[in-house]
């Protein structure tokens, strides 16, 4: 998607906006299908619960659905919907059809931040998990250093952010191996296992902080809808309809690298999903940004509930590292859906 | 020239008849093999991980245990150089360059008499190693024989876990040193029907197998001694989780010592810590 202006590609992006009957359909089913996960996953896992017994609070049953179950249900929902929200940002941003929420750097540096935890052995800070703490801090440092490298003479553009970004990923993964290469046996292992990322029961409180976060991001991104659609246009038609390109493209990259952060320094990196849910729903519901925003992160977090289960339920006892699931689920679902809608998408 | 040459011959075959000198070690379990048959004097090089036993520390290092530096190992004219089957690859040009390979694993307790045999016999103290290696079999068989009768109870030995939060555990699974140390010990792996030798398991997966003793090597940052703050941290995260008989009846065990994960002459040591953790009441 190059910067193009001319009349065809204008009268072909006011013909893909969506009409709001297909508008509310496109949510409706969406929502709907968000509830019925949310509704089955907490019901499916390694080992039966009963659910009446879990009800009426009989150990272990109760402690199962509530402490162990529902809370990770919950985050995959949450981490599934920011995560594929965030991909349909960047990819709208950078202008590039491959750009995930890890493109700029992002989670490399959360992962920085783990593996300092993990060597250190820094159990807690602020009364947080010390590998969160250290994740978030390092998620947010790569923000500041990929925006303080890419911006010249006060702006930002698609292009200078993407190569900032990648160095700055670069420069954080080869840190990674750096500390891992020191680090004793136990420690590597546990490295690369966070690397792998993977949902895991919270404490609701830590569950409604991220929850408010996540929410505020989200619907400020939603308001923006209208301004990407005219900024995919080009970014001098979009200007010249009054949007002001940097600060929707700073907003934007804000918000879905706070996104990433929150989720990754929590959760390790889980691939896949910023990638293919935004593709999917491009070629499902078209490339309207006001239906698609909404509808990413309704059918991420469902998309990342029903791996996430998958990935508790298939090597039982064992856990699967989720990005394995996101990646073997959703590729040849994704493949499908590219070969049946054809050429032109 | 024929004389020299006949010289020349002699002069070699007395050194090869010569037992082997200067010994190299790529791993912290086959360090522990040599100083355990009493070759310590003629270790000349170990790895960084290799702690054990306090002499092993004053050692000349060649490198960690995943990337031993060849370079390093050369400079020191090793007689015989003592690799793991996880390291051998790096060092594959050895025997090309004339020196001696011996190429060891360590998965298993069997690995380790198999190992205790080979080390001695190249290092030539075959007298040792049978005597070694029939003490090791004779003191984890009495172990064994104290627990046999005994109510097998469910063991989870955790090997990582992001530290301070019961995230990212990660458990010794079916196959692997540990689990059979644990049967050793009159135990049974509570994730011993795992399929990867070290699974992830999740909160679920422990409050649903319910195990009577958990034993949390988790998250210790250095392998060395803990301070009693740091134990009582980890009781205090394991205490929420109340609905475990490991956490009624008192049995999180914080572990830090490295034998865990070091197959070697210390699985003595392991096995009789895992036996008093497992059944406290045999007076073990």
């Amino acid at each position: 998607m190059a910067v193009d202006s001319s009349p065809a590609t204008r009268s072909r992006a006011s013909a893909s906006l969506a009409t709001p009957r297909r508008f509310t359909i496109a949510i409706l089913s969406s929502l709907g299908l968000l509830l019925a996960v949310l509704a089955l996953a907490p019901l499916i896992g390694s080992v039966p619960v009963n659910l009446g017994a879990a009800l009426a609070g009989r150990s272990p049953d109760a402690e199962i659905l509530f402490q162990a179950r529902l809370p990770r249900v919950l985050l995959a929902l949450l981490a599934g919907g920011a995560l594929a929200v965030a991909g349909v940002l960047f990819q709208a941003l950078l202008r590039n059809p491959l750009a995930t929420p890890y493109t700029l750097g992002v989670s490399s540096g959360a992962s920085l931040g783990a593996v300092i935890a993990i060597v250190t052995g820094l159990r807690a800070a602020f009364h947080l998990p010390g590998v969160w703490v250290c994740a978030f801090a390092g998620a947010f440092l790569t923000l500041a250093l990929v925006i303080g490298a890419g911006r010249s003479a006060g702006r930002i553009s698609a292009f200078t952010l993407l190569l900032a970004g990648v160095s700055v990923n670069a420069i954080c993964i080869a840190v990674v191996l750096f500390l891992q290469y020191f680090s004793s046996l136990a420690q590597s292992f546990a490295i690369v296992r966070w690397l792998m990322g993977g949902v895991e029961p919270i404490s609701y409180p830590a569950l409604a902080a991220i929850a408010v976060l996540v929410g505020i991001v989200v619907v400020y991104v939603f308001s923006q809808a209208r301004n990407w659609n005219l900024l995919s246009v080009g970014e001098t038609w979009g200007a010249s309809r009054g949007v002001s390109v940097q600060r929707l493209m700073m907003g934007g990259y804000l918000s879905a690298s706070l996104l990433t952060g929150a989720v990754t320094a929590i959760t390790g990196p889980i691939g896949f999903v910023g990638l293919i849910v935004p593709h999917a729903l491009r070629i499902l519901l078209g490339p309207d940004h006001r239906v698609l925003l909404p509808c990413a992160f309704l059918a991420g977090a469902a998309f990342l509930a029903v791996c996430d289960t998958a990935a508790r339920v298939i090597l039982s006892p064992a856990d699967v590292p989720v990005g394995v699931v996101t990646a073997l689920l959703g590729g040849p679902f994704f493949i499908l859906l590219l070969r049946r809608r054809g050429p032109g998408v | 020239m024929l004389t020299a040459l006949l010289a020349l011959c002699l002069a070699a075959s007395a050194i090869a008849a010569e037992p082997p000198r200067r010994l190299v070690s790529t791993a912290p379990s086959i360090t522990e093999i040599l100083f355990a048959l009493g070759l310590g004097d003629r270790v000349v090089g170990v790895s960084e991980y290799c702690r054990y036993p306090e002499a092993a520390r004053r050692k000349p290092r060649i490198g960690s245990y995943l990337a031993p530096n060849p370079e390093v190992i050369l400079a020191m004219r090793p007689d015989i150089v003592f690799v793991e089957e996880v390291n051998a690859r790096a060092l594959a040009m050895l025997p090309a360059v004339g020196f001696r390979k011996v190429e060891l694993r360590h998965r298993s307790i069997e690995d380790v008499y198999k190992s205790i045999d080979i080390i001695a016999n190249a290092a030539g103290v075959p007298a040792a190693g049978a005597r070694l290696r029939r003490q090791l079999q004779e003191e984890l068989g009495r172990i064994q024989a104290r627990t046999r009768d005994l109510p097998k109870r469910r063991v989870l030995f955790l090997v990582g876990r992001n530290p301070g939060t019961l995230q990212g555990m990660i458990a010794a699974g079916s196959g692997t040193y540990i689990d059979e140390l644990i049967r050793i010990a009159g135990g049974i792996n509570a994730v011993g029907d795992a399929g990867p030798a070290y699974p992830n398991v999740s909160l679920e997966t422990v409050l649903g197998r319910n195990p009577e003793v958990i034993i949390d090597r988790g998250d210790m940052a250095q392998e060395s001694k803990q301070s009693a703050a740091h134990e009582a941290s980890v009781r205090a995260l394991w205490r929420s989780l109340s609905s475990l008989e490991a956490v009624k009846h008192g049995r999180i065990h914080p572990v830090s010592d490295d034998y865990w994960v070091v197959p070697g002459p210390r699985m003595v040591e392991a096995a009789r810590a895992l036996a008093r953790f497992i059944h406290p009441e045999a007076g073990l």
